[in-house]
């Protein structure tokens, strides 16, 4: 569904992504975890087109994507919610889960959206008319999700949902990605919290310093003696 | 009291500047930028109503409409052609531009329309009678639109898909894009609406005043002040504090005369020094 071959991305004359490969399948759940500053939101970055890769190339279903702007990007299905959940401070909830509609031209989907979303987390359906930045960190990553179901995606990219978060409400918002994900949404998750994403997802990549070391499945990566140590404290 | 015919020159006058501060706001709202030669916008708005309604006899609202737009469209011009390119160098440049843009744009009416001053004649002539009140139909249609544009300009800014993403563009472009907002299409809007509402003014205004190429300055100041009044960066602000400046400007004319000027801008210290925020400002954190 979405393939990265090589990409390179610089700022100014660093290399802060040093040619990495990724995939991800139809449906399936990808986890990049990696420290501060390996690069993980640059490549989400460059997947929605904010930014241009200095050198390789993005494929989504067959159709290279790499150059494109970000609205034709997001109108082709990948939708990427930010890292800090960035909801827009002064909107009302209702009209934040809008904005994530903003391409959609179907009503009656946006309909249906609507309610999906009100289903998975009530509690933003009390919340409807309130301003974002009134909503708790909790809540705020939730209408950050949401606002992300709105556009009707086929493929979540999600930047460190845990940030912030107290175990409860991670496991919360945890929960939720897997339903979202059992519906048929494909993710890729780029998390800090690597226990929490190895739990969740099939597949993982470690990203440090712009490169990914290692790869595999989770099982796989649970069972690997330098993650173990690193990333899981074990 | 005042009588009532002062009322309604406050009205009148409120209704001009809160439709030139309106604009202004919008623009500063969404992106950043003080435009200073939205006065000469409306001058040069001026002159488009004075040629085509009074000298080619263009329909009245015709030319109400076409000056709206082509003021509208010059906003494009400006933002696309200068304020965009040096958006990425800073604060500085977009008002050197527009400060700039001010001689240019006096350079160019007085050397293609003259210095003389010129008269609009009345759009709708003849006056009405509202129970013992006899008013200039002038005067009504002015109010009439003003207050049509400022409730359309609302429901465009919070009703519409429109409003929606400039208002998400303005609080945080990046992520607005990342939904599909294309930040070049907002701030094209945003400065086409901003200025056509400098145009709608100039043509209601052009009427009841004389038309000249110096007639930007007092509006602009009068817009700034009721801006800064109302809070910086708020149309509601921007509406308070443009019926404030209009209302105690004509009472103050009609009380004091020639010191009038000075009696507002005492008002506008004063104002600011109860609540340097602006009436509807927040108080920074
Ligand atoms: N806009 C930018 N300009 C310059 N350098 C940048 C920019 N964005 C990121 N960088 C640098 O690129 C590197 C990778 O940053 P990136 O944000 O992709 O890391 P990250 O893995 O998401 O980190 P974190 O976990 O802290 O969010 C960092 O060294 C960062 O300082
Ligand atoms: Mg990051």
């Amino acid at each position: 569904m979405l393939l990265l071959k090589s990409i390179r991305v610089h700022y100014n004359k660093r290399e802060a992504v040093k040619g990495i490969s990724l995939e991800v399948g139809e449906g399936d759940f990808v986890v990049v975890i990696g420290p501060n500053g390996a690069g993980k939101t640059s490549v989400l970055n460059v997947i929605s087109g904010v930014i241009n890769p200095s050198e390789g190339e993005v494929w989504f279903r067959s159709e290279r994507i790499d150059r494109l702007a970000p609205e034709k990007i997001a109108a082709r299905g990948i939708i990427h919610v930010p890292e800090g959940r960035r909801i827009f401070p002064k909107l009302t909830v209702m009209e934040n889960l809008q904005m994530g509609a903003y391409l959609q031209k179907d009503k009656t989907k946006v309909e249906r959206e609507l309610e999906r979303i009100f289903h998975l987390f009530p509690i933003l359906k009390e919340r409807t008319r309130q301003r974002g930045e009134s909503l708790s960190g909790g809540e705020q990553q939730m209408l950050a999700i949401g606002r992300g179901l709105m556009a009707g995606p086929a493929l979540l990219l999600i930047d460190e949902p845990s940030l912030g978060l107290s175990p409860l409400v991670t496991q919360h918002v945890a929960e939720q990605m897997t339903v979202i994900n059992r519906e048929g949404i494909a993710i890729l998750l780029v998390e800090q919290n690597a226990r929490m994403g190895l739990k969740l997802a099939n597949r993982g990549y470690v990203l440090t310093n712009g490169d990914l070391v290692l790869e595999g499945t989770t099982a796989e990566l649970v069972k690997n003696e330098e993650i173990r140590k690193a990333y899981l404290g074990l | 009291m005042p009588p009532v015919a002062v009322w309604m020159d406050g009205l009148l006058l409120s209704s001009i500047y809160i439709l030139i501060a309106s604009g202004l706001v919008l623009v500063f709202s969404i992106m950043g930028i003080v435009n200073f030669a939205h006065g000469q916008l409306y001058m040069l708005g001026a002159f488009l109503i004075y040629y085509m309604f009074a000298r080619a006899g263009i329909n009245y609202f015709v030319s109400l409409i076409i000056t709206a737009v082509a003021i509208g469209l010059l906003g494009i011009a400006i933002e696309r052609g200068l304020l965009r390119p040096l958006a990425p160098n800073g604060l500085l440049p977009p008002v050197v531009v527009t400060l700039g843009l001010i001689f240019l744009f006096e350079g160019i009416a007085t050397l293609f329309f003259g210095p003389a001053k010129k008269a609009v004649p009345s759009a709708v002539p003849g006056v009405s009678s509202i129970g013992a009140l006899t008013v200039s139909n002038e005067k009504l249609v002015v109010v009439a639109i003003a207050v049509a544009v400022m409730i359309g300009l609302y429901f465009l800014v919070s009703h519409t898909r429109m409003g929606l993403a400039m208002r998400a563009s303005a609080q945080d472009p990046y992520t607005a894009s990342l939904y599909g907002v294309r930040r070049g299409r907002t701030l094209s809007q945003t400065m086409f609406i901003g200025c056509a509402l400098a145009g709608i003014a100039a043509s209601l205004m052009a009427p009841l005043y004389f038309v000249d190429p110096w007639i930007g300055l007092t509006p602009l100041i009068m817009a700034l002040l009721a801006i800064v009044i109302g809070g910086l960066g708020s149309v509601l602000g921007a509406v308070v504090g443009g019926a404030l400046l209009g209302f105690s400007g004509t009472f103050l004319i009609y009380y004091l005369g020639p010191w009038s000027e000075l009696t507002a801008f005492l008002i506008v210290i004063a104002v600011l020094l109860l609540r340097p925020e602006g009436i509807f400002g927040r108080p920074r954190a």
